[in-house]
């Protein structure tokens, strides 16, 4: 048990680097589909830019919220196998 | 230089000395809270904040005479923005019955000075490469991001020293961004770096004094500013993760803006005897960063701090490496 005490701080960790390679992948995709769809400044031009992104990191904290909670299940689930047998 | 390093020793002392007052002061007051994971929760004084603005103010002035911040508007505009920030948190200290949109709309007039003195540059850098310049969208980001920033920070305030613990590191990240990128130290990350050193000492477990709304807001005011001021926005943003963690798990399941005491299911759990945080297992209370902490092996209030600071420690590493792979 002593060596499992930082067990979940190790998970998040972990999901911290997922999402930071995520986050620069959704970054370079953005980028990517506004420098093929859009022109030089203005205002369409920019808050289009902007739905776009939201959008895209509103996926990446769906996806972020979708980890942790499948982890924390396993977790519990693993608590409540062990206190069944005792 | 010497004279800055004297300056930052000076700021060091003085925030050290002002904490140490008002953790004194505070009890004497109406400004306290209990230490909810300590045996017999004992007293704290929460006058945090107001131990962080008189540091601040100061030391601006001091900086400004000194020359170590030379442009006024600067000087001006970080004066204000940290005085109305702390005029919120404090309305809320005062009057914890507002209701639960009042600090995320009213944060964002912390951002007002910002804008109205043009002290932000438009141009946001993911990394070489992606560059997006935002002239309209930018303030109105600015606006928006006062809010998130201020109330995340505020949210992570949950044991001792973790919030502040978390703008520490934010603040070295962009100090360490800036540094590599214009190989010159930012002297105003400088000074929140130094006053917020001082107020650590006695805010770390086992604190002397809580920060209290106003003192997390004002945590995320330095972050915010520090941030707009030697642009390193996308670097800050990755090591605050576990920030971002934190807050959107609450969000997500709580559906609205209400604050942790008024939350009708327990999140942790403290067991007086073996003075361990426990998870409370309730479903309906949210996933937040320290009851995942706990939830496979409960956890003292300093066991359950490292795990945060391991977390801190390793966002911070990823968004400097980011700016050192990706420029």
């Amino acid at each position: 048990m002593k060596s499992m005490k930082y067990i979940e701080t190790i998970y998040i960790a972990f999901i911290i680097i997922i999402q930071w390679i995520l986050l620069i992948v959704i970054f370079s995709l953005f980028w990517g589909i506004v420098t093929i769809t859009l022109y030089p400044n203005n205002v369409i031009d920019q808050l289009v830019k902007l739905v776009i992104g939201l959008t895209l990191l509103g996926i990446w904290l769906l996806e972020w919220f979708y980890i942790v909670n499948l982890i924390y299940n396993r977790i519990r689930r693993c608590i409540k196998m062990s206190l069944d047998r005792g | 230089m010497s004279n800055i390093f004297i300056y930052l020793l000076f700021t060091f002392v003085f925030s050290i000395l002002t904490t140490k007052l008002f953790s004194k002061i505070g009890l004497k007051t109406r400004f306290i809270g209990y230490d909810a994971f300590k045996r017999g929760h004992p007293k704290i004084s929460s006058m945090g904040g107001v131990a962080l603005i008189l540091s601040i103010i100061l030391s601006m002035v001091v900086a400004y005479f000194l020359g170590i911040v030379n442009d006024y508007k600067l000087f001006i505009g970080v004066i204000l923005s940290f005085t109305i920030v702390f005029i919120i948190g404090f309305i809320d200290d005062l009057y914890p019955n507002l209701p639960g949109y009042y600090k995320p709309v009213a944060t964002m007039f912390g951002a007002i000075p910002i804008i109205l003195l043009k002290l932000y540059n438009p141009i946001l850098k993911i990394f070489d490469g992606i560059v997006f310049r935002l002239s309209i969208v930018y303030p109105v980001l600015i606006f928006v991001s006062f809010a998130v920033v201020l109330n995340t920070v505020n949210m992570l305030d949950v044991i001792n020293g973790s919030a502040a613990t978390g703008t520490f590191y934010a603040l070295i990240v962009s100090l360490i961004v800036y540094f590599l990128r214009k190989n010159t130290l930012n002297s105003l990350t400088l000074i929140f770096i130094s006053i917020l050193a001082g107020f650590l000492i006695l805010n770390l477990y086992p604190a002397k004094i809580f920060l209290g709304n106003s003192g997390s807001l004002i945590l995320g005011t330095m972050i915010m500013i520090s941030t707009i001021i030697s642009k390193t926005e996308f670097p800050v943003l990755i090591s605050m993760m576990p920030f971002i963690h934190n807050s959107f798990f609450y969000l997500n399941k709580v559906k609205g803006f209400i604050e942790h005491r008024k939350l009708k299911s327990e999140v942790t759990h403290f067991d007086e005897n073996s003075e361990l945080i426990i998870d409370a297992c309730n479903e309906d209370s949210p996933l937040t960063l320290l009851r995942f902490i706990v939830a496979y092996c409960p956890k003292k209030e300093y066991e359950a701090f490292i795990s945060l600071v391991i977390l801190f420690t390793v966002s911070s590493a990823l968004a400097v490496i980011t700016f050192i792979i990706l420029g």
